[in-house]
């Protein structure tokens, strides 16, 4: 058997088990470890098992250790353990009520502060799932008794944790760095003001929802004191504390992602003491979430730098560069396809497992076009984003149908995302035609 | 036992996060007070985060915490599920033992050699290894464990097992 043809079988093998339902990370580190030594076994003739175990096993270390033992990638638990504090001290909801009380009175305002809050929450927690899981609980509740239609209600909260995604810190963007060997740093500030565009957005189609249709969205016959707003927009300094360090510290290059990570994890500590929101057991509960947490992402991660190196052995990368190149693909077109076959993986995988799975094969492909890796990576982000709310799977919107009580029928979900996901459409476009709006941060960071 | 260790490496792991992000934090504030941070601290984060990464591997394997897709399953019969559940345990564990063996090589070169980081410290190579093959191996015995009782459910036709692995996934999905 050549190369070529053990490549294609042991990518259909790992297409088969993650559809058995074999976890991602095996999948990807199995496949790739067994593929690897057949392919070892059988390099000069017959299957020679003896001189095949050596070099595979290498490969194994070489791509699970060598991943995990680096200072750079700390990053990431550090990151998730700033998320799970934020959560347990309640500073990622305090940014949803503050906004509530400035936008109450507004026509749709509830709706456009669960954005706010939702984008906020999974900026610093970096998991839309789990700010899907925690506002949904918080935000649907409060719009439906407040008379708002359950489309709007609860479509705004599955959108609004998709923000996380291109909002630093970004667990996406940071594995999308360590596929690429690209500065994390400079994938963060790009993915600011996508970020910020896509929140506009929806807030944009939220006021034409509203303008359109005003039964949709009945202002609250709340009245606020004096001084409430004040008082909101003051709770929720932690939040934009912790925020500002994270991104002011990269881009004056004060420090690295790293430390960014490292300062804001234990200020978050330290505010939680201090304000006595944060006790022992709230803290140890936060690190055993974070150990369960980044385990399973680095288990991924490292399964697919394994499977990283199965694909280039076997030459299949270079192999469909070569199909592409000679069919003569423009690229708009090209973008047209990575595009679709994003949004098609994403009615059925995991981001994560999209991330890994066609990264191998798309970076050569990319980097043949001669396109930029951090704005191809915000694209690509902005791709996963969107699959989160797309249907049948859309994670975000079976989570929402899930915690809200009263229940939301997932259809219903999946109608309301429907308008929001036209302007997701939209800001992508927008993102594929001028990467100067991906570029403009990483291009003037010090 | 295996549950016993889980737990017991698992709170090391802990301890490796905690330490490492006061490593970066404390040298941050060295570096910008005293002119430099602490002595290694790079190699130490890495080894930290060996510790933090595999030791915890077999409590969450064992919480069947790993990202799955449900899109194709979910449409199963309960037996094609018990029998796809339980073939799958069987090829992982044959294929992801290779990683035990790797780590015991890692570890064994790195301890037989006396490997060591060049540094201030010239710190040894071993202990990140160690954590490396302790984490490997403890996975290894609970994918053991977790294939014996799949394919246990498999052959008896036991649909309620179904049951109880989907408790365990709702339990964790509800803590995240």
């Amino acid at each position: 058997m050549d190369p070529l043809t053990l490549g294609l079988v042991g990518f259909a093998c790992a297409i088969l088990l993650l559809a058995f339902r074999v976890p991602i990370a095996f999948t990807l580190a199995g496949v790739s470890s067994v593929f690897i030594f057949i392919f070892f076994a059988i390099r000069r003739g017959g299957f020679d098992v003896e001189s095949a175990l050596s070099p595979t096993l290498s490969m194994i270390a070489g791509n699970t250790f060598d991943l995990v033992h680096s200072y750079d990638l700390s990053m990431i638990p550090l990151f998730v353990l700033l998320g799970h504090i934020a959560y347990h001290t309640g500073m990622t909801t305090d940014i949803y009520r503050a906004a509530r009380v400035w936008l109450m009175k507004i026509p749709g305002g509830v709706a456009m502060a669960s954005v706010f809050g939702c984008g906020g929450f999974s900026a610093i927690t970096g998991s839309s799932i789990a700010c899907a899981s925690a506002m949904g609980r918080i935000c649907v509740p409060e719009m439906l008794s407040a008379g708002y239609d359950k489309r709007l209600a609860s479509s705004t909260v599955a959108v609004g944790g998709t923000l996380g995604s291109l909002i630093p810190p970004s667990v996406l963007f940071i594995i999308y760095g360590i596929f690429t060997e690209i500065s994390i740093n400079r994938l963060f500030l790009a993915g600011v003001v996508p970020g910020l565009l896509s929140l506009a957005g929806f807030l944009l189609v939220i006021y034409i929802w509203v303008k359109r249709n005003p039964e949709a969205a009945p202002v609250p016959e709340v009245e606020l004191a004096r001084g409430d707003r004040r008082k909101a927009a003051i709770q929720c300094w932690p939040a934009l504390v912790l925020f500002s360090v994270i991104i002011g510290g990269i881009y004056s290059g004060v420090f690295t992602a790293t430390e960014a990570a490292a300062i804001s994890a234990f200020m978050a500590v330290v505010i939680g003491v201090l304000q006595k929101r944060l006790d022992w057991s709230q803290f140890v509960e936060s690190v055993k979430e974070t150990c369960t947490q980044t385990t399973t992402i680095f288990f991924i991660a490292a399964g697919a730098k394994i499977f990283v190196g199965f694909v280039a052995l076997t030459g299949l990368a270079p192999a469909l560069v070569d199909i592409v190149a000679s069919a003569d693909v423009s690229l708009w077109l090209l973008l047209a396809m990575i595009a679709g076959v994003y949004l098609l993986l994403g009615m059925f995988l995991d981001p994560l497992g999209i991330l890994v799975l066609t990264l191998p094969f798309l970076v050569p492909m990319v980097e043949g076009y001669g396109l930029d890796l951090i704005w191809f990576g915000v694209v690509v982000i902005k791709l996963l984003e969107i699959s989160l709310i797309t249907p049948p799977v859309g994670l975000n919107v079976f989570v929402i149908a899930s915690v809200t009580k009263p229940s939301v029928p997932v259809y219903d979900i999946f109608m309301g995302v429907t308008r929001f996901l036209v302007m997701d459409i939209i800001v992508l476009i927008a993102l594929m035609a001028f990467p100067i709006l991906s570029l403009l941060l990483p291009n003037t960071m010090f | 036992m295996l549950k016993k260790l889980e737990l017991g490496v698992l709170a090391l792991a802990g301890v490796c996060i905690v330490a490492l992000g006061l490593m970066i934090t404390v040298s941050v504030v060295m570096r910008n007070f005293y002119g430099n941070g602490i002595p290694d601290n790079v190699t130490i984060v890495s080894e930290l985060m060996v510790g933090a990464i595999f030791l915890p591997l077999a409590y969450v394997t064992a919480n069947y915490s790993h990202i799955t897709i449900e899109f194709v399953f979910n449409r199963m019969g309960p037996h094609l599920k018990l029998w796809t559940l339980a073939i799958g345990s069987i090829l992982s564990l044959v294929a992801l033992s290779l990683l035990a063996l790797a780590a015991w090589k890692e570890f064994a070169h790195a301890a037989e050699s006396g490997a060591y980081f060049f540094g201030e410290l010239d710190l040894p190579e071993w202990p990140g290894r160690l954590a490396y093959l302790v984490g490997a191996v403890l996975f290894v015995l609970r994918l053991a464990l977790i294939c014996v009782a799949d394919v246990r459910a498999a052959v008896f036709g036991d649909t309620g097992y179904l049951v109880e692995r989907a408790a365990v996934d709702h339990e964790i999905i509800e803590e995240g």
